[in-house]
């Protein structure tokens, strides 16, 4: 009987048709992953919440037909981390302003604080919510960068995980 | 008291409100992401025009049993409040939040920033 060699865990990427119809399926594999690799209930919904925000992002936002959404576990310097990424095309308007909230997200000191700010602003905004990525940060504990390639925007979220189910350090 | 509030039971989540002794309660059930955002609008409007109709002292809004509450939907709430906030007579909001489910008091805590004088949030078992 064939045996394979024993293998962690170490990545899942799927290419999509961005619609409502994927987000139950693709927040469940995510959600898999996590739960695979970590035994952290709160770690686990960290990325479940990235995992919705960001593919409603693409369902809403992308201009192509296809986007893909990969979850790993990579090593750093520090340890171990989850990382998320989902990389779609948009239109040149809609990347210039997504960047431009990222940015500011991203630099901001105190991300609760910026997302009050996002939560005043979102009531001069009557079709969209503009709290996804704001979110990430505030109630997530998840860093969020972000590159923007031609026609193409990619975002990361990522968290540190240093041990396992079994207390183990990962990937050691 | 007057209740136009009309029960939304959908796949995934539900919604439902019944008034008693000037109070309005409401609770969600069910992962509320961007395909439930549309119908959490609609009843928390409906629920502002109820309150601005019947004037009761409270609305305690059970989330015990949401085990996913999208930014759209954030919106919905954030938008309640803002509008209790404003009314001239505004009633206390009491989220209940689950004591299993640490995030709720994290997604929800955003609501009693913005209105700390009518908005708490309270853990229950």
């Amino acid at each position: 009987m064939f045996q394979s060699p024993p293998r962690r865990l170490r990545f899942v990427k799927v290419e999509f048709a961005p619609s409502c119809g994927c987000l139950g399926s693709l927040v469940a594999l995510v959600t898999d992953f996590c739960r695979n690799v970590i035994d952290d209930p709160d770690i686990v919904f960290a990325f479940r919440m990235a995992a919705f925000e960001l593919t409603e992002n693409v369902v809403k936002y992308c201009s192509g037909d296809r986007a893909t959404l990969e979850i790993s576990v990579n090593d750093t310097v520090e340890g171990s981390e989850l990382v998320l990424v989902t990389e779609n095309q948009a239109s040149v308007e809609r990347l210039q302003d997504v960047d431009e909230r990222l940015i500011a997200g991203e630099a901001a000191e105190d991300p609760v604080a910026h997302f009050d700010k996002l939560v005043r602003d979102t009531l001069n905004s009557p079709d969209e919510s503009r709290l996804g990525l704001g979110r990430l940060r505030a109630e997530a504990d998840l860093t969020v960068s972000h590159s923007i390639s031609n026609d193409s925007i990619s975002i990361r979220v990522r968290r540190r995980v240093l041990k396992t189910s079994s207390g183990e350090n990962l990937w050691q | 008291m007057a209740m136009n509030l009309e029960r939304v039971k959908k796949e995934g989540y539900s919604i439902e409100a019944h008034e008693r002794s000037q109070r309005l309660s409401v609770v969600l059930t069910g992962t509320f992401d961007m395909t439930a955002s549309q119908d959490l609008q609609k009843f928390l409007d409906e629920v502002r025009a109820e309150v601005t109709a019947t004037n009761p002292q409270e609305i305690e809004i059970d989330v015990s049993s949401v085990y996913y509450l999208g930014s759209s939907c954030i919106k919905a709430f954030v938008s309640l409040t803002a509008a209790l906030k404003a009314a001239p007579k505004h009633p206390r909001i009491r989220l209940l939040t689950s004591s299993r489910l640490d995030w709720q008091g994290r997604t929800f805590a955003v609501l009693a920033r913005l209105a700390p004088e009518i908005v708490s949030v309270e853990r229950i078992a």
